[in-house]
């Protein structure tokens, strides 16, 4: 067990999160079209709204706050919100694309002591950085933002989602980083636009693209694959609800970045309460892959990866099967097993189902068949309990929780929070 | 180190209490350390106190000897000011 996996785990066993991210700016000065927000309706806080909301967040015992915008630097009070965190006891992360970041700045910030600082550089190339941010002349401000936290001795995380105009930018990037002396993430999942719009996916890579580029490997069932099921089944396929808590930026609280579901509002009640008495913790401390009916019975589950917002944006079922997953799961597949085939779908399944969409059986090496998806009452109960979890309505009218203009922040969704903080000792 | 001297909680540790257990990141160090519960009482008292405040309070929570928690104590001060964890104060002029 790495140290981010060790605090999690004793934060969790306290039934409170590790890390909150903290959205403190509802604007941003680049314009990435794969961004998942939508800016400058939310309406931000004050400072001393925020200063109430952090009081709150480190009276429930938070360790790590990721701050972020929209592009946070764009507030004249950053500063004093970071001090803030600090004194306050916070791990801190700035999240940020850097664009208004010089030495004086970098300094002020070292001053203050942060964890991290979280950049995002879509390309090691000018142009294709550039092409992405729709700035022009980003990168050499971003890259120069990045020399000068180095220079001031702050640790850089430099993240890189994949999109179609720059599918080698992980690559570029991460040769830019080892230079530079920062560590390097990648992704490779976009999720919709928080209101309900797929302009993210216009950029997004497909599996094929993305197993070419080596960002997903090939699969195939391994000797122990009962095991291996039955490990994956007890697992999170992410930190939703409970490691990765968000405050957008009028101080309402989500339980990560795209799931459309306010739990509570902060400027009324602090964190701690709201999880006291929020009833959808119960759905998130428990939403193991087990929860999620189809996948559960799946042969391709250990080849799979999942996020329930792209889920529900995608299939309109937060707890079920979704198109994109199982192509990548099948791309996996097909690339280790030499071919894929997919056979016509079981006699028991849904006759409105997408014909491609899992669960499905391997029927023979390469070759797969759709079959039932085995909805139990408790799948059903929960359903019924939390109705946004599986909405009447189409996907794209009933997601809208916040209508904005488009343009937003280059910030990956991600719960489970980036941490390197690898060495553990007991003392 | 002296007894009277004072130490205090390094600006850059960060640290929180999980039940009977206090963790500690250094921001430089890049290190989780996991106080078991007598580290972790200390921990909590350690900010801006002598090391003979800190021996009488160890004293007064568990069932020791006084050589026994001076030693203990000397030892965990000094490995965490090591650490840059804990920093002695100033000394006054
Ligand atoms: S049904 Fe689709 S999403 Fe679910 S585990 Fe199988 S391949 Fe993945
Ligand atoms: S993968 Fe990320 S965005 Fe998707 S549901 Fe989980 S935490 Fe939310």
């Amino acid at each position: 067990m790495n140290g981010a996996e060790l605090l999690r785990s004793l934060a969790l066993r306290g039934g409170r999160p590790m890390g909150v991210h903290l959205q403190v700016a509802d604007r941003c000065n680049h314009a990435c079209q794969h961004c998942y927000q939508v800016q400058g309706e939310k309406g931000e806080l004050s400072f001393e709204q925020l200063r109430s909301i952090m009081d709150g967040i480190a009276d429930a015992g938070v360790f790590t706050l990721n701050v972020s915008g929209g592009e946070a630097t764009l507030r004249p009070d950053l500063l004093d919100i970071l001090r803030h965190a600090r004194t306050r006891g916070f791990a801190v992360r700035l999240f940020t694309n850097g664009f208004l970041i010089d030495e004086a700045y970098a300094a002020a910030l070292a001053a203050i002591g942060l964890l991290e600082v979280h950049i995002s550089l879509y390309s090691g190339v000018a142009h294709e950085h550039d092409a992405v941010t729709r700035v022009p002349g980003s990168f050499a401000r971003t890259v120069g933002a990045v020399r000068a936290l180095r220079g001031n001795g702050l640790r850089v995380v430099l993240k890189t989602p994949a999109t179609t105009l720059s599918v080698q930018g992980a690559r570029t990037v991460e040769a830019l980083a080892r230079d530079l002396g920062c560590a390097h993430t990648a992704s490779t999942d976009l999720t919709m636009r928080e209101d309900g719009a797929d302009d993210p996916w216009a950029v997004r890579v497909t599996p094929e693209d993305l197993l070419r580029e080596g960002m997903i490997a090939p699969w195939q069932p391994g000797p122990d694959e009962a095991l291996a099921r039955e490990e994956k089944l007890a697992k999170y396929p992410c930190g939703v609800g409970r490691s990765g808590l968000v405050v957008l930026p009028d101080g309402r609280l989500q339980a990560c970045t795209d799931t459309p579901n306010i739990l509570a509002d902060l400027t009324q009640q602090g964190l701690g309460e709201a999880l006291r008495t929020a009833p959808e913790r119960e759905l998130f401390e428990g939403l193991t892959w087990s929860r999620v009916h189809g996948c559960r019975d799946c042969d391709l589950l250990p080849a799979c990866q999942r996020c329930h917002a792209t889920a529900l944006h995608e299939g309109g079922d937060y707890l079920g099967p979704y198109a994109s997953a199982c192509a990548r799961a099948r791309v996996r597949y097909g690339a280790a097993a030499g071919s894929l085939e997919v056979a016509p779908p079981s006699a028991d399944c849904d006759a409105g189902r997408d014909p491609l969409v899992g669960p499905y059986a391997i029927v023979s090496p390469g070759v797969i068949r759709p079959v039932h998806d085995v909805r139990t009452a408790a799948d059903e109960a929960l359903a019924a309990r939390f109705a946004w979890v599986r909405p009447a309505r189409p996907a794209a009218a009933r997601l809208v929780t916040i209508r904005r203009k488009a343009g937003g922040a280059p910030l990956q969704s991600s719960a489970v929070e980036p941490c390197s903080v690898p060495t553990v000792e007991r003392v | 180190m002296n007894a009277q001297r004072t130490v205090h909680h390094a600006s850059d540790a960060v640290w929180r209490r999980y039940d009977d257990q206090v963790a500690v990141i250094s921001l430089d160090a890049s290190r989780v350390r996991l106080f078991n519960a007598v580290g972790s009482f200390l921990w909590e008292r350690c900010d801006n106190a002598t090391l003979d405040q800190m021996v009488a309070a160890v004293r007064a929570r568990f069932d020791v000897d006084e050589a026994t928690a001076r030693a203990d104590v000397e030892g965990f001060v000094d490995d965490l000011v090591a650490r840059g964890l804990l920093r002695p104060a100033a000394v006054q002029p």
